[in-house]
């Protein structure tokens, strides 16, 4: 079965935020449609754990070098999602067309993900993790994303991995053709060993990388080291069973031993 | 002239036999946490907990559970710590923890003394805490203070930015599994036959026989015999 | 009652829930209900009203309240943005006005209590009945702007008896965008100008190569559909832009985009320079100027007039019509353009006239001399664009050409001489041979309707028509958008004294350029009403607020205008109940009509709509249309399927029209340099704002001070994505929040090299002041930017409340803070367009003790 993906490209892109309000309607008609909140009151709140798109904006060189970058904030639904495996309660799944998903009802927003996410995507409100979910209740119905679905210039498109690719590959080599500057897929190729590949792509001036803030080798150094603190553990506490076990024996043998002799010693 | 004398006040002996408690319920809702590999311990908990409570998803009835019995043990462990605490710091310089010789010599002479004593069953001539006890005790005191710091930067994560809050987050989870194993030698070594003089004195009575410290417990002996109390 | 839990959520994801769609069907072209919307949920098409543009929506409807807004694909160029996304966050406002209001305190202090509509409609119906039977139907002023009842509401005001329809456009485009364009591409009257304006021509962007974007660009995502998909769809395609503003936006792009980062209110000085390095390095097609343009006429430099013309008679679409003939120069001397063979485009000839031999020029001729002095050096030193960079932008437009466009800008009423920019944006076009052309400017369809109301023509003239013949200031005033000279009028009592101001969506205190005085003008009136689902500025000069309800409550007439090259035909239906006791705009002047015209009248122009509802208005446009090509009428869908939800649009064509009398595209503007003539015949000191030629009248700013101390800027604006106009749907709209505060859209931007020098940082609170109007005091905090021109005080338009903040303590999310520059202008009016300065002068800045 073909998985989904979504791809942002920067060149396209007007900055005009339909993707995010549009995500948040989307995510506050869902808790409407579950008789979570009236309609009316979840749109005269802010609820920030609707917005699982947010802009990140930054400041580069002086003027008149200068310029804003919006980097594009959301969940890459990585290939090895670090969230998906360390969420002690199974809370967070993967659908059968890619997209990971945090199912709110086992959630205990115990900030696991929080923790092991390199792309600082989830965010605890209220005692539950938010993330993208890529729309995957319309995608399975045969809806677009949301973001998708609201994009004026289709700078956000989606569909099955091979289509994406196909398409982002293609624009990106116009960019870099009419432009001069290479123009990558970040992405779609595995990206490091902690996340593997994404199925959230960005066609992008490879030289803008940073700009942008998207990480080339995303980590979370300390989750690693938990984790070989947690494999070195498991070793180490199997070797101190055996080794328990054997000094026991060990120990009750040669305590016998000494025994025996010291009776017929004194014997 | 007395046979035994107290090797364990009660303060201590007080306050190990709560810390063994509070440690077991850390220990049981903190590794679920650590490793799905003791999941079950979520599940089992999860299991009348969700039927009372009336949720559907077990595992998640049993990790708030957890992490409920995991914040109270930890208050309370704290409650219990605070006057131990302040208590152990007027003696401070007298802690047996404290190596009696400090130099890489002391270090290979001490270890060499523990095997000699734990594998060859020979006599020989320890401390309070023999070398290793020292070490460990200075583990444990080491691991508990990091835990309880990151333990509780855990419980305000707010308070702290996603990475440091990480960061306490790493330190808890492997200050954890050093304490484990730490205590996994600790609790075989404590339940051992021949310590069983220890067992029972931090246990039951608090007291050794004499002679049984001058011959096991030479140095110790020797200490006591200085300071006038054999 | 619904059973579905969050867990159904997860688990609806891979079933089909059983079960048809309920609601309107719609037809293949718009959006399909699907199972995924659980059965309770229906679409209705609405025209998008969050800022002005109308895009083509659907609403989905979950048990009477709209809770997604999304785009109508069922066009070409279906799109909206993100203020279409939040729209439910406006409909739902809390804040929002769901009673009639009748004032209770002052003038401007906001205190009002709530009436019922009948005590309301009485109140208003009894003051214009009065004023109507005494015979002084035209001092009752109708202001509409974002009107519910589109398609008679001015029939009904026009039927009532005024000519003072007093549209807002000379705050936003004015009389600039029209004079500037149809000066050039003819269209309109010189005098008593009212159009062509914003919607008359798109820049094809999807298939430009390259793009100057100017003033406003169309990345900020207003005209959505379709000039912000066309913007997308070009970038996507490969175009290349550059981006002329004081401020770097966003919108444009972020990578690879080129910006020249120009001095605010020099961007006529720009133009000159692009214009001269196209004349000297002969960045033109000369076939083209010769055929299309009007570039080889022969001018008598001592009046600017064409040396001889006669009228001729050509053959237009099978009809006979005049047309305007020129001599220009030839091989064998000189001739009428329409004898010539080839003609000359530069030099200087001697013509014989009437006996009389007069030296004269071609105009482009005059145009290459007069734009010599406007060498990129000069553009350098006076727009602080570096040379190398306008050499550089225009040989990529003449790379490009003619595949390339100078977009016209937008609420570009801006400085003294902004009719110039308008101008020389023409001009350049034209120059370069861009219109009608692919990837060029193209000509705006529009499906033309049957008017619902017919009210008799009125003898009275409206008051711009006056001031036309009457002030020597402001012969070039639009006659249909003059909101600012009728405050002029109030205050003067010229020609006769205005007393009632009915506003329907108009927010002249807080959208206009001279704020102090337009209150002043307000309180003058013996009534005003106020029609507007918001809170704003204006309403709190309001005696009566009556509140219609939002696009998304209502049904609207057809609409057939949109700016884009496809002729468009669209409704806005109904999608839910009005909230409280907001009524839909139709229900509305029915009542008024009922209550002020005579039965007979009332009978003619309401009777039908007043027994079969919309109906009734629906099927008088439907039957009317007119304006598209045959093959384009044919196509039109019947009128069910339209109020269905299918919106239909017509055939790209790649056209310009030319209205000249000359039938050329009038590089060398005729009208204007008649205009200009007199003027200077008659000893007018601001002449040479419409002198033909390209010349640099300069911006009050500029004119004023060359450079400015450390304290002074400029203040300039521009649209954030989520900002609209005057904001009503936007400040307190819970669902932008969050990306108004992670851009910090309420602050003001200088550049950090002044802020430094101010001694302030990040967040420092700022006091900002016109000197000339020191009691109004504006208190903002403050952003160092490197993205920000030295001179420049950025704010984003309609975003913060500024120093007329009344109004937001009704509003429980928008802070009574923040700069809007038309609180602190003074009541001024640009040079003879009678043009809105919205950015020509200067404030102080100072850190707030």
């Amino acid at each position: 079965m073909s998985v989904n993906m979504k791809c942002y490209d920067t060149t396209p892109c007007i900055r005009c935020f339909a993707c995010m309000v549009g995500c948040s309607a989307e995510n506050r008609l869902r808790l409407q449609r579950d008789d979570y909140i009236g309609v009316e009151k979840s749109d005269q709140e802010k609820m920030p754990q609707t917005y699982h798109l947010t802009p990140k904006r930054k400041e580069f060189g002086t003027f008149p070098d200068s310029r804003q970058v919006t980097a594009f904030h959301h969940c890459n639904h990585c290939e090895k999602a670090p969230c998906l495996d360390i969420c002690p309660v199974d809370a967070i799944i993967r659908r059968p067309g890619g997209e990971v998903v945090i199912d709110h009802e086992p959630c205990i927003g115990c900030s696991s993900c929080v923790d092991a996410c390199p792309f600082d995507v989830p965010v605890i409100t209220d005692g539950k993790a938010y993330k993208c979910h890529g729309c995957y209740d319309r995608v399975e119905n045969g809806l677009k994303p949301s973001c998708v679905n609201v994009c004026p210039t289709e700078a956000m498109f989606s569909g099955t991995k091979e289509e994406v690719l196909k398409e982002a590959y293609k624009r990106a080599s116009l960019y870099t053709k009419v432009t001069g500057k290479e123009h990558i897929v970040y992405g779609a190729d595995k990206v490091n060993d902690y996340v593997g590949s994404l199925l959230w792509v960005t066609i992008i001036p490879k030289e803008d990388l940073d700009a942008y803030q998207l990480d080339t080798d995303p980590e979370r150094t300390v989750m690693e080291a938990r984790n070989f603190a947690k494999s070195a553990g498991a070793v180490g506490a199997a070797a101190i069973v055996v080794g328990s076990v054997g000094h026991l024996i060990y120990w009750i043998g040669k305590r016998k031993e000494k025994v025996q002799n010291e009776e017929q010693n004194h014997g | 002239m007395a046979k035994t004398i107290k090797v364990y006040g009660n303060m201590e002996r007080w306050f190990h036999s709560h810390l063994v408690h509070f440690v077991a319920f850390m220990i049981i809702s903190g590794l679920p946490v650590l490793s799905h590999s003791f999941d079950f311990i979520a599940y089992g908990v999860g299991i009348p907990v969700s039927t009372l409570m009336g949720s559907q998803d077990i595992l998640s009835a049993g990790m708030s559970f957890l992490r409920f019995i995991h914040y109270t043990s930890a208050f309370l462990l704290t409650l219990m710590a605070i006057p131990f605490v302040l208590y152990k710091l007027t003696n401070f310089t007298t802690w047996s923890m404290w190596p009696d010789k400090w130099g890489i010599k002391a270090t290979i002479d001490g270890t060499a003394e523990m095997w000699k004593f734990y594998m060859k069953q020979e006599h020989v001539s320890f401390g309070k805490m023999n070398i290793g006890q020292k070490f460990f005790a200075q583990g444990v005191v080491l691991c508990m203070i990091v835990i309880f710091i990151s333990g509780y930067m855990l419980i305000f994560r707010d308070m702290f930015s996603v990475e440091v809050a990480s960061y306490a987050r790493g330190a808890h989870a492997i200050s954890f599994v050093l304490l484990g194993m730490l205590l996994m030698i600790h609790i075989y070594l404590a339940t051992h036959p021949t310590n069983k003089n220890s067992y029972k004195a931090m246990f039951k009575t608090g007291e050794m026989d004499i002679d049984f410290i001058k011959d096991h417990h030479g140095i110790y002996y020797d200490k006591l015999k200085k300071e006038g109390k054999v | 009652m619904n059973e579905t839990s969050r867990r159904d959520f997860l688990k609806g994801g891979a079933a089909t829930i059983a079960g048809a769609a309920v609601g309107i069907p719609l037809s293949a072209d718009t959006k399909i209900v699907t199972s995924v919307d659980f059965n309770r949920e229906k679409k209705v098409s609405v025209l998008c009203r969050m800022c002005a543009q109308k895009c083509p929506s659907i609403a989905t409807v979950l048990d009477d309240r709209v809770v997604r807004l999304e785009p109508n694909m069922g066009t070409p160029y279906g799109a909206v943005c993100g203020r279409a996304a939040g729209a439910m966050g406006a409909t739902y406002d809390a804040d929002r006005i769901t009673t009639p209001l009748i004032r209770t305190g002052e003038r401007g202090e906001g205190k009002f209590r709530k009436a019922t509509w009948d005590e309301a409609l009485d109140m208003v119906a009894e003051k214009l009945k009065t004023i109507r039977e005494e015979g002084d139907a035209k001092s009752v002023a109708y202001l509409p702007r974002f009107s519910a009842a589109g398609g008679i509401d001015k029939g009904f005001f026009q039927l009532y008896g005024t000519p003072n329809i007093v549209g807002y456009g000379d705050t936003c485009f004015g009389a600039s965008l029209p004079v500037g364009y149809g000066t050039v591409m003819g269209g309109t009257k010189l005098s008593a100008v009212s159009g062509p304006g914003t919607s008359a021509v798109s820049a094809d962007h999807e298939f430009a190569k390259y793009g100057i974007l100017m003033q406003r660009n169309v990345g900020g995502a207003l005209v959505c559909h379709p000039w912000g998909k066309t913007f997308g769809l070009g970038k996507k395609n490969g175009m290349e832009i550059v981006v002329i503003d004081p401020r770097k936006p966003s919108e444009a792009g972020e990578s690879l985009v080129d910006w020249a980062p120009i001095k605010p209110g020099t961007d006529a000085a720009f133009l000159l320079g692009l214009m001269n390095e196209i004349f000297v390095k002969k960045y033109y097609d000369e076939k083209h100027l010769k055929q299309k343009t009007n570039a080889d006429m022969l001018i008598n430099p001592e009046t600017g007039l064409p040396v001889q013309t006669q009228i001729i008679k050509k053959m237009k679409k099978g009809k006979q019509v005049d047309v305007e003939d020129y001599l220009v120069a030839t091989d064998s001397g000189t001739s009428f353009k329409s004898k010539a063979g080839d003609s000359k485009l530069l030099g200087e000839y001697e013509v014989s006239v009437n006996g009389v031999n007069i030296k004269c020029k071609t105009a482009l001729q005059m145009m290459m001399d007069s734009c010599e002095k406007y060498t990129p050096d000069f553009v350098e030193s006076e727009a602080k664009i570096e040379a190398s960079q306008l050499r550089k932008i225009a040989k990529k437009l003449n790379d490009a050409k003619p595949a390339c466009f100078i977009e016209r800008g937008y609420r570009s009423e801006r400085y003294a001489n902004s009719m110039r920019e308008k101008l020389l944006m023409t001009q350049l076009n034209a120059i370069l041979g861009v219109y009608g052309k692919k990837g060029g400017v193209i000509q705006n369809g529009k499906v033309k309707l049957g008017k619902a109301i017919k009210a008799p023509k009125l003898k009275e003239a409206n008051i711009a028509k006056w001031i036309v013949k009457h002030d020597a200031d402001k012969p070039l005033i639009n006659v249909k958008f003059y909101r600012r000279a009728w405050i002029e009028a109030i205050l003067k009592e010229k020609p006769y004294k205005q007393r009632v101001a009915f506003i329907w969506g108009q927010n002249i205190v807080g959208g206009s350029v001279g704020a102090l005085e337009i209150t002043k003008a307000l309180k003058k009136l013996e009534t005003i009403i106020c029609v507007s689902p918001y809170w704003n500025e204006t309403t709190m000069f309001a005696d009566v607020i009556l509140p219609d309800a939002t696009f998304l409550e209502r049904d609207e007439c057809l609409n057939g205008k949109w700016k884009s090259p496809l002729a468009t035909l669209g409704v806005n239906r109904k999608a839910s109940e009005p909230l409280g006791e907001s009524k839909d705009g139709y229900w509305i002047v029915n009542e008024l009509a009922k209550r002020i015209v005579t039965p007979e009248e009332y009978e003619k122009h309401f009777g039908e709509y007043n027994r079969r509802g919309m109906i009734a208005i629906w099927e008088k446009q439907y039957q009317g249309i007119h304006g598209i090509t045959p093959k384009e009428k044919a196509s039109i869908p019947p009128l069910e399927d339209i109020l269905n939800g299918r919106v239909w649009a017509g055939d790209k064509h790649y056209k310009i029209k030319c209205k000249t009398k000359t039938g050329k595209w009038e590089i060398y503007p005729t009208s204007l340099a008649k205009m200009y003539k007199e003027l200077k015949d008659a000893g007018h000191k601001d002449a040479e704002f419409v002198n033909p030629l390209p010349v640099y009248d300069k911006a009050e700013v500029i004119a004023q001070k060359a450079n400015l101390a450390d304290d002074e800027f400029i203040p300039i604006t521009g649209f954030h994505p989520l900002g609209t106009f005057t904001g009503q749907q936007t400040k307190n709209n819970m669902l932008f929040k969050l990306i108004f505060e992670e851009h910090q859209a309420d602050h003001v931007f200088i550049s950090t090299n002044r802020g430094k020098k101010l001694g302030l940082k990040d967040g420092d609170k700022v006091e900002i002041v016109n000197p000339k109007l020191p009691e109004i005091v504006s208190v903002a905090k403050v952003k160092l930017s490197e993205t920000v021109q030295d001179d420049a005080l950025f704010s984003y338009y309609g975003v913060s409340a500024g120093a007329m903040n009344t109004f937001a303590k009704h509003l429980s999310h928008h802070e009574r803070d923040g700069f809007n520059p038309n609180h602190h202008s003074e009541f001024v009016f640009s040079p003879l367009t009678a043009g809105n300065p919205s950015q020509d002068f200067i404030v102080k800045l100072k850190r707030r003790a």
